[in-house]
């Protein structure tokens, strides 16, 4: 095989700087997954269909298997592994466990993420703003319904947290 | 009021696996690592139906990065499945597998299948199950193409008799597509071999199935064979084959090295198990006041090109 060309992009990932020696085909999947051993991140296509590999770049959600690693050199990224853990569940995650927001688990962390996006701009959505937020990642299980109450629920336990002035 | 009510009655059980599952810690097939791990890949049939002629895997061989190669003339004799070979020189549909590489990354395994000279001579065949059950249809295995020879028959009563009571009679045909399960988890594998004792770890919807069937292709006592199936991200079915796992380890065992074999999405739709597509016919007689007083039905099901875990 032809030596790919390579380049130094330094990447936040969960608050933590990194200096990366990539090669200009790779993913931030792949980046994530291979490099950084951050395995949450799931691949389910690998071309934009299913939305598994969701993280937030610079707080917006995005495919990470869409993203080139050269695209996202300065910029900072939060994968599932950087809420909460299971002794410390982040309340989003708590209130996934508490509603059964998942059967497999294969999409949970994407899902999740895209949850993550919506209530940090919009603590009190609606359904409907819920159903758009997450319209870009696919449950095959069909946990939609349970995921949905899962998201509501975090709305509310997280105004219950921090009330609103 | 008796006291010594059960006591998991109307409570809900925990999802002991859920949390791990929500913060990225719980390990899927294709999240294991293992020291020294290569990455296989599997070069893929492009015809429905084919003979091999010749492959001729040398240069892949001789890729720089490439440690194990296998092909149909060089694969082990046992059988996956009764009607399923390792790897065969006859190709059944478009995805069959034909060879396959292991390497040190996926891009290098994946150079090496284009290396591989395949010499195909195309055969005829059917892919819609009621002309292959016609006179002179292509075999898709020897020995024709209903599978078990004869159709399965299920009766009650005297049908005959029902048709003549009834008043009415209707008959339609019913048809539903082939489609894949598609589960988000792609189908992987990886097999790593200690001296004789062989660790597979994929996804799994049975284990001991999974076990025996390694076992059986790779002709070993199935006591050395482990098959561990961690988190899955779902089956529906799909995931029930046990091909993927033993070409895992056939590349492991002459690399001396870990395998994982990761099925692409398209790998996951081209070459992926199917439900059924089924043709069905029914028949019923009613009297007037609509009760049934006979059904007939038949239906055909277009199964897999491979049984692999059974007839249906
Ligand atoms: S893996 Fe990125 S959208 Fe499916
Ligand atoms: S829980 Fe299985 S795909 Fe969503």
């Amino acid at each position: 095989m032809t030596a790919s060309s390579k380049a130094t992009i330094t990447l936040t990932v969960n608050h933590q700087a990194h200096r990366l020696e990539v090669e200009h085909p790779w993913t931030l999947l792949h980046v994530l997954r291979d490099l950084l051993d951050l395995t949450g991140t799931k691949r389910g296509c690998d071309r934009a269909e299913c939305g598994a590999c969701t993280v937030l770049l610079d707080g917006v959600p995005v495919y990470a298997c869409q993203m080139l690693a050269l695209q996202v050199g300065g910029r900072a990224v939060v994968t599932i592994e950087g809420l909460g853990d299971v002794q410390h569940l982040d309340p989003l995650q708590q209130a996934f466990l508490d509603n059964d927001g998942a059967q497999c688990g294969y999409c949970t962390p994407g899902f999740v993420l895209s949850a993550k996006a919506l209530l940090d701009q919009n603590p009190d959505p609606t359904e409907l703003e819920i159903r758009r937020a997450l319209s870009g990642n696919l449950c095959r299980c069909n946990a939609y319904g349970r995921i949905i109450e899962s998201v509501k629920a975090a709305a509310q336990l997280l105004s219950e947290a921090q009330p609103r002035p | 009021m008796p006291t010594n009510q059960p006591s998991i009655i109307g409570k809900s059980a925990p999802r002991l696996r859920l949390p791990e599952a929500l913060t990225g810690e719980a390990k899927f097939v294709a999240d294991i690592k293992l020291p020294g791990m290569l990455h296989g890949k599997i070069l893929r049939s492009p015809y429905a139906h084919a003979r091999i002629a010749a492959i001729d895997a040398g240069a892949a061989a001789r890729l720089p990065g490439v440690h194990a190669v296998v092909t149909p003339n060089d694969a082990p004799h046992g059988r996956v499945a009764p009607d399923m070979p390792i790897l065969d020189t006859e190709v059944r549909f478009v995805g069959d597998e034909v060879a396959a590489v292991a390497a040190d990354d996926e891009e290098t395994a994946q150079g090496a299948l284009g290396l591989i000279e395949v010499e195909y001579q195309p055969l005829p065949f059917v892919t819609d199950a009621r002309f292959a059950l016609e006179q002179g249809a292509p075999p898709v295995h020897a020995g024709g193409n209903l599978v078990g020879g004869k159709p399965l028959t299920l009766a009650r009563g005297d049908v005959d008799d029902g048709f003549a009571q009834a008043d009415r009679i209707f008959e339609e045909t019913f048809t539903t597509p082939a489609h894949s399960p598609a589960s988000l988890e792609p189908r992987v594998a990886i097999a790593t071999w200690e001296a004789d004792r062989l660790t597979v770890w994929k996804v799994s919807r049975g284990v001991h199935m999974d076990q025996r069937a390694l076992a059986m292709a790779l002709e070993i006592p199935s006591e050395t064979v482990r098959v561990i199936c961690p988190h899955m991200g779902a089956g529906y079915g799909g995931k029930d084959e046990t091909r993927l796992a033993v070409l895992a380890a056939v590349l492991a065992q002459r690399a001396r090295r870990p395998v994982k074999i990761e099925l692409t999405r398209e790998e996951e739709i081209v070459a992926g198990r199917t439900r059924h597509a089924t043709v069905t016919t029914v028949k019923v007689g009613v009297k007037n006041d609509g009760a049934i007083t006979a059904i007939h039905a038949t239906t055909i099901m277009l199964s897999p090109t491979y049984s692999t875990t059974g007839t249906l």
